[in-house]
C-alpha cells in the first residue's frame, strides 16, 4: 500500500489529486491504479518522473512501505531522463 | 557597423543636460560582451566607480537588448535594465519580458544609458530616431497601470512602456520597474533608480528591423526551434506544464521534493500547498498569452470574481509570487495573494523581496521582537492576509513601519535589531528566492557566488533538481551523474553551479529567456553557437570555445565589479537559517546546506583564490580583463598562480 499523488496535467486529466494503491513495489502500485489514471499515465509515459518520499527514483522495481508517498509528474516544462 | 543581429548604436539621455546623443556599438565590444548583461556590464564598469551613489545623478540606468532580441530566436522579447543597486549597493540586473525589448531594438538601438536627474518628473518616449523628455508631473503618484494607459493613450498603443508606480517614486529599495503592465524587472531596486533621476516611464515604438548574416542557415536554426518546440521530446511536457499552468505548475512538484519555502523558509513542506498549486489558479485564469517570439506560452492573467479581493485583476502569480506571499506566510487564500499580486504590480514593488520582507515582520511578531505597536497596529500573525495588505500598502507609502522596512530586509533588521537580524534571510542585502538549500543543496552555492544575492536566475541548476540524467552525464561525464542528480549531495555542485552561472551569462547577454535554457535543459552552449554565428557574422561566435571563453569573461566582471565596491568572499555565506537549522519537516528533514565545500570547488573552476577570495591574475589576463585588473590592483594583491595566495588586503 502507498499514497500516490498525481500533479498538473495528470491531476486535471485524471481528477485525481491523491490515492492508496495497494502494492508492494513502484511497478505493482502502478499497475493497482484507478483504470482512468493508468490511461492517462500511459498517455504520458515518455515523460513521467517518479519520486518516492521525495526522491527521484528511476526504477519501477524498487520497494515500498506502507508509509512511502509516491509522486507522479511530467518532467517540468519537459526533459528527458 | 557592418555586424548584423545588431542595432548598432547605443542611445544617452541625459536628463540634468536634457540633451540625448547617439553613439556606435563597437565591434570589439559586441565580440568581448555579446550584448544584453554583458554590454551592461562593460558600460557600468567604466560609467561607474566604488564612490557612486546608487540613487545619485552619477548612477546611470542601462536598459539593453541582445543580438537575438526581436531576431525570431526562441522567447527572445527578453531584454534587461543594469545599476548599481540600491538595495545591496553592487551590480544590479533585472530582466522582463514581453515586447518592450524587441521595440527598442527595431527603434535602432541595443541600448539605452539614462544619465543624470531630471528636476522635475519625466518620461522617455522613442519613436525610432525621435527621441523626447516628456514633462511627466502629471503622472507621478500614478500606478503603473494608469500610468502605461496615460502614455499609450497620450502617444498611440502601439508604444511599449516600463514604468514605475508610487514605490519607485518613493525610492523603495526594492521597487520594481513594470513593463507592459505586467512584467516585472523585479530584483534589486531598478525602480529606485528610476525614481532617483525623476524618471517616470520610458516608452518605445520602433519600425525598423533586425538583419540577419546568413538568413538560409539562420532558418535552418530556427525549424529546428520549431521541432523542438512542436515534436521534440520536449514539447508535449514544456505545453503540459508551464505552457498549460505557467511556473505555478512548480508549487505542488516543489513541495513534492520539500523544498517549498514555508513560514519565512523555516520548512520546506507545507500540506496547504495544493490550495495554491497552478490547478487551482486555473479556476481564476482569464487569459494566456506569450512573451514575443515565444511558443511555450506560460504567461498567464487572473481575475478574482467574487468576496473581498473581488475585481483583483492582473498578470501572474508566478511560482516566486505564489511563495513569497503565499507558502511562506502561511496565506492559503488564492483570492487574497491574487490581490496582494496586483497591488505590488501597481505599486511597482517586487513581490520576492516584498514577500520575504513581509515574512520576516511575521517571525519577528511571533517571537515577541516586533509588537504591534511597532506596526502600527497591524497583528502581523501568521496566514493573515489582512496584515499583509496593510504592510504592503505601508511600505509602498513609506508610512510608519513602512519607511523602515522599504529600506530592504538587511537594512530593516539592522534599524530594528533586537536579534532580529537572523529572521533577516538575505544574501548580499537581496531576500532569498523561493528555493531552500537543505533541501536543494546547489542552491546553496547559487544563493552565496550569485553577483546581485540570493537568487535563482543567475547559475540555478536544474539538472539535478529532478533528474534530468541524460543531460547531466551529457554535460558533466557519466562517472559523476550519481552525485550530479543527488539533489542532496554537495559533491560537484560547486563546478555545475560555475558552468551555469557561465551559461546563463551568455544567455542573458545573447538574451535568450531562462525557459528552453533552465527548465528544460534544451539550449546549452552548443545551441548558442549556431544560432549566433548566422545571426550576427561574427565568426568567433560560432566556435563554442570562444563563447564559453566569453561568457567566463562576463561572469568575472561581474564579480569583479562587486570586489571594486569592496564586497567579496565574506558576503558568500547563507543565512544561518540554511546552514544551522536542520530542515524540520518534509522529505528534506534533518538536512542543511554545507557551503564549504561547494564553494572551494566553485573558487577552483572560476580560477580564483579560495583563500583570498581574490581573483588569480592570470585567470584575469585569460579573459582579456587585464583593465579590470589593473583597478582592482589599486585596491587588493591578486594572487598570481603558484605563487602562493596572500591574504593581505590593501582595502581601503
Amino acid at each position: 500500500m502507498a499514497v500516490v499523488r498525481l500533479h498538473g496535467v495528470l491531476r486535471e486529466e485524471t481528477g485525481v489529486k491523491e490515492v492508496e494503491v495497494p502494492g508492494s513495489s513502484l511497478g505493482e502500485v502502478l499497475l493497482g491504479m484507478p483504470e482512468n489514471v493508468r490511461e492517462v499515465l500511459e498517455r504520458y509515459s515518455k515523460y513521467l518522473v517518479f519520486l518516492v518520499n521525495g526522491r527521484v527514483v528511476h526504477k519501477r522495481d524498487i520497494n515500498l512501505k506502507p508509509e512511502d508517498v509516491v509522486d507522479v509528474t511530467i518532467y517540468v516544462s519537459g526533459g528527458s531522463n | 557597423m557592418s555586424l548584423k543581429g545588431y542595432a548598432g548604436k547605443i542611445l544617452y539621455v541625459d536628463l540634468s543636460k536634457e540633451k540625448h546623443w547617439v553613439e556606435p556599438l563597437r565591434e570589439h565590444v559586441a565580440k568581448s560582451y555579446v550584448g544584453g548583461s554583458g554590454l551592461a556590464a562593460y558600460l557600468l564598469w567604466n560609467l561607474t566607480d566604488e564612490k557612486t551613489d546608487p540613487l545619485g545623478p552619477e548612477n546611470p540606468l542601462i536598459v539593453a537588448t541582445g543580438p537575438a532580441t526581436g531576431a525570431l530566436a526562441p522567447s527572445s522579447g527578453r531584454f534587461m535594465i543594469a545599476a548599481k543597486s540600491p538595495l545591496t549597493g553592487i551590480w544590479g540586473e533585472s530582466h522582463a519580458g514581453g515586447f518592450f525589448g524587441p521595440q527598442l531594438k527595431y527603434a535602432g538601438y541595443d541600448a539605452l544609458v539614462v544619465l543624470g536627474r531630471a528636476e522635475r518628473p519625466v518620461s522617455i518616449v522613442i519613436d525610432d530616431s525621435s527621441v523626447m523628455i516628456y514633462r511627466s508631473d502629471d503622472l507621478w503618484g500614478m500606478n503603473t497601470r494608469d500610468t502605461t494607459n496615460e502614455l499609450r493613450s497620450r502617444f498611440g498603443k502601439d508604444y511599449h512602456v516600463m514604468c514605475i508606480g508610487p514605490a519607485g517614486e518613493r525610492l523603495v529599495k526594492f521597487a520594481a520597474v513594470m513593463v507592459d503592465y505586467y512584467r516585472a524587472a523585479g530584483r534589486t531596486g531598478m525602480g529606485a533608480v528610476m525614481g532617483s533621476k525623476n524618471l517616470k516611464a520610458i516608452a518605445v515604438r520602433g519600425s525598423g528591423g533586425v538583419e540577419v548574416h546568413d538568413p538560409d542557415k539562420y532558418f535552418e536554426v530556427m525549424e529546428d526551434i520549431l521541432w523542438r518546440n512542436t515534436e521534440g521530446p520536449w514539447a508535449l511536457p514544456a505545453q503540459m506544464s508551464l505552457g498549460r499552468y505557467g511556473t505555478p505548475n512548480l508549487v505542488t512538484v516543489i513541495n513534492a521534493i520539500g523544498r517549498l519555502p514555508t513560514k519565512n523558509h523555516w520548512t520546506g513542506y507545507w500540506e496547504e500547498a495544493d490550495k495554491i498549486s497552478g490547478n487551482e489558479l486555473l479556476k481564476y485564469r482569464v487569459s494566456r498569452g506569450s512573451c514575443f517570439s515565444c511558443m511555450i506560452m506560460c504567461k498567464h492573467v487572473t481575475r478574482v470574481g467574487d468576496g473581498k479581493y473581488e475585481g483583483a485583476f492582473s498578470g501572474g502569480p508566478e511560482y516566486e509570487t505564489l511563495v513569497a506571499l503565499g507558502s511562506n506566510l502561511l496565506i492559503s487564500d488564492l483570492k487574497a495573494i491574487i490581490y496582494m499580486n496586483q497591488l505590488c504590480n501597481l505599486y511597482g514593488l517586487d513581490t520576492i523581496s516584498t514577500g520575504k520582507v513581509l515574512s520576516y515582520v511575521y517571525e519577528c511578531y511571533e517571537r515577541g521582537i516586533l509588537t504591534k505597536e511597532d506596526l502600527d497596529g497591524v497583528e502581523a500573525v501568521w496566514g493573515s492576509d489582512e496584515a499583509a495588505v496593510k504592510l504592503i500598502n505601508a511600505i509602498a507609502s513609506r508610512k510608519g513601519i513602512g519607511d523602515v522596512l522599504a529600506e530592504g530586509v538587511a537594512r530593516a533588521a539592522e534599524i530594528i535589531g533586537r536579534g532580529s537580524e537572523v529572521y533577516a534571510l538575505h544574501v548580499k542585502k537581496l531576500e532569498v528566492s523561493a528555493q531552500d538549500p537543505r533541501a536543494h543543496k546547489s542552491v546553496g552555492c547559487t544563493w552565496a557566488i550569485s553577483v546581485r544575492g540570493a537568487d535563482h536566475l543567475r547559475s540555478l541548476t536544474t539538472v539535478d533538481e529532478l533528474g534530468y540524467r541524460d543531460v547531466a552525464a551529457e554535460r558533466y561525464g557519466p562517472d559523476k551523474v550519481d552525485y550530479v542528480c543527488d539533489v542532496l549531495s554537495e559533491k560537484y555542485k560547486g563546478y555545475i553551479v560555475k558552468d551555469q552561472e557561465d551559461l546563463f551569462a551568455l544567455v542573458d547577454s545573447v538574451i535568450m529567456c531562462k525557459y528552453g535554457t533552465m527548465w528544460p535543459p534544451m539550449y546549452y552552449f552548443d545551441f548558442i553557437a549556431k544560432l549566433l554565428y548566422p545571426l550576427t557574422g561574427i565568426k568567433e561566435f560560432g566556435d563554442v570555445k570562444y563563447l564559453r571563453l566569453t561568457a567566463e569573461r562576463i561572469a568575472n566582471l561581474k564579480r569583479c565589479y562587486n570586489l571594486r565596491e569592496g564586497v567579496g568572499k565574506e558576503s558568500e555565506v547563507l543565512p544561518r537559517r540554511f546552514t544551522h537549522e536542520p530542515m524540520p519537516t518534509g522529505p528534506a528533514k534533518g538536512q542543511v546546506c554545507n557551503l564549504e565545500p561547494m564553494l572551494r570547488e566553485y573558487y577552483e573552476s572560476r580560477g580564483w583564490d579560495y583563500e583570498s577570495g581574490l581573483p588569480y591574475e592570470e585567470t584575469l589576463e585569460g579573459l582579456g580583463l587585464e583593465y579590470v585588473a589593473d583597478v582592482l590592483k589599486r585596491k587588493y594583491r591578486l594572487p598570481r598562480m603558484g605563487h602562493g595566495c596572500s591574504k593581505t588586503s590593501r582595502g581601503t
